[in-house]
């Protein structure tokens, strides 16, 4: 009988419902900043430039076919998508993860090697690896902006913030700290500096 | 070692998919053929009368992207053709610092002010800045002027960023098939870009190359020839960059307008969403102090 009046007890106040906070969601997002730093730095700066080091005659054609592979990948978003509803965000994540560890390790055995081959193959892992983050990165914001309307303006701002200090640090990085040229080969030490 | 313990941070933060087995999911994609699922798909984004929205923002931000590919793919151009830049290569460079610096700034306000008063009102605010400076550039010649307008520039493409992606997240339908859908949205990106730079590249040559021309290259090394530096490029008059940057203008502008329709609609539905969360909240929370309550209950009452 008391443990039936205490269930239909409606005076008892709830307490406020709980917010999740920003500290999670900004956990959660501050991997972007790396995946900042990777695509623009490595893939946009180092890798053109390197390749101009590995094939004179051919680098503007190399990296053509570079930048052309890599939009192609990036147009992917949608089926990489398709599978991150079915299968859901960690495990894709993780593949994510995965892949662009393999293609950077890919990265320093070109470098030190001077493996057109390998380098080709470590830029397009790479690249498939960030889209598979990015695109689980952009379904988790959406996941968060759901649970939280009311923020999800803040939400995208923390993404952003992330996404443009990655950014400036690779350019710094990749500009400033370690240029590459043809008597400095930097690149593996750069990578390995940076992952 | 920063990539393992960014690893374990975000899966600590990420919640756990609901189980699934390989074989379900592989079964899951080969029970229909792809370009079933293509078609399908297709005519979701295009005929569903719920992908409105979406398919608004999605336009939106090809247009915004097309404006970007002019922006970026010719500026630097500008500056060596028409404008009094001593140093063109070195004035990019401190352009860039300045629109990132206006951009960091805006990062978190841009946020708080999509909250406020909605991401479809930070999106055309900063849609008509930047329209304003993609139409004053072809005018300009003094650098000057460029630089005191650049970082504000980039104040402006942050509040874009930040409130358009804010604002898909709110025009998505189905929670089912959001990572499709953001997926969708985010390859736009490229197509509005290249299209701005094709377009672009082809309407600059028909209308704007003239007699003279200009190498690009710096040549810092006086011993080096002029064979090393490149081959040269046409000068590029001022009609022609009024023909790119004023259609790109138009291009964000456009972008910025026609989400405006769309204002009522997300607010509403960002409303629906805060109240939904809320009850499920406060469900939890009274199923939470009940269960307290039994528990605290003797045995012997029962």
């Amino acid at each position: 009988m008391l443990g039936a009046s205490v269930l239909d007890d409606e005076s008892e106040p709830a307490p406020p419902p709980k917010d999740v906070g920003l500290c999670r969601v900004t956990a959660a997002l501050l991997y972007n900043l790396v995946l900042s730093f990777l695509q623009n730095g490595l893939t946009a700066i180092i890798v053109p430039q390197e390749l101009s080091n590995f094939a004179p005659d051919k680098a503007a054609l190399f990296t053509g076919i570079l930048i052309g592979a890599g939009a192609l990948i990036n147009a992917t978003s949608p089926i990489v998508g398709y599978f991150v509803d079915r299968a859901g965000r960690r495990p894709l994540l993780m593949f994510g993860a995965a892949l662009v560890s393999g293609g950077v390790t890919l990265f320093i055995i070109g470098a030190t090697s001077r493996s057109l081959p390998i380098y080709f193959t470590a830029y397009l892992v790479t690249q498939i690896g960030t889209v598979i983050m990015l695109t689980v990165f952009n379904a988790m914001v959406a996941d968060l902006s759901a649970s939280m309307p009311n923020k999800a303006g803040r939400i995208s701002g923390i993404y952003g913030f992330y996404g443009l200090v990655g950014s400036m640090f690779s350019y710094v990085a990749a500009g400033i700290l370690f240029p590459v040229s043809k008597k400095n080969h930097t690149v593996h030490f750069t990578i390995s500096l940076l992952w | 070692m920063v990539t393992l313990l960014s690893n374990v941070a975000l899966l600590a933060a990420v919640p756990p998919s609901p189980p699934r087995s390989a074989e379900a999911l592989m079964s899951e994609v080969v029970e229909a053929p792809w370009h079933v699922r293509v078609r399908q798909v297709a005519g979701e984004w295009c005929g569903s009368e719920a992908y409105h929205p979406w398919r608004r923002v999605v336009l939106s931000r090809t247009l915004y992207y097309f404006g970007g590919g002019v922006f970026s793919g010719y500026i630097l151009f500008f500056l060596i053709d028409r404008t009094d830049a001593k140093d063109p290569l070195s004035d990019m460079s401190v352009l860039a610092v300045l629109a990132l610096s206006g951009s960091f700034l805006a990062a978190w306000p841009a946020g708080l002010l999509s909250d406020s008063f909605g991401s479809v009102a930070c999106v055309l605010v900063a849609g008509v800045i930047m329209s304003a400076v993609y139409a004053i550039i072809p005018t300009l010649i003094h650098i000057e002027i460029l630089f005191f307008v650049v970082p504000f520039y980039g104040a402006a493409q942050m509040c874009y960023n930040v409130a358009d992606l804010a604002m898909i997240t709110a025009a998505l339908p189905n929670p089912d098939k959001r990572a499709r859908d953001m997926g969708g949205w985010a390859a736009i990106e490229n197509i509005g870009g290249a299209l701005g730079g094709l377009i672009s590249g082809a309407v600059i040559t028909l209308t704007g190359s003239s007699d003279q021309t200009v190498n690009d290259i710096r040549d810092d090394d006086d011993d080096a020839g002029d064979d090393d530096n490149g081959g040269d490029r046409t000068v590029y008059t001022q009609v022609g960059y009024l023909s790119i940057f004023w259609p790109a203008a138009l291009a964000v502008l456009v972008s910025a307008l026609i989400v405006w329709p769309l204002s009522q609609h997300l607010r509403a539905r960002t409303a629906d969403a805060s109240e939904t969360e809320s009850k499920k909240a406060e469900v939890k929370n009274a199923h939470d102090v009940r269960s307290n309550q039994l528990l605290d209950i003797p045995h012997d009452e029962f």
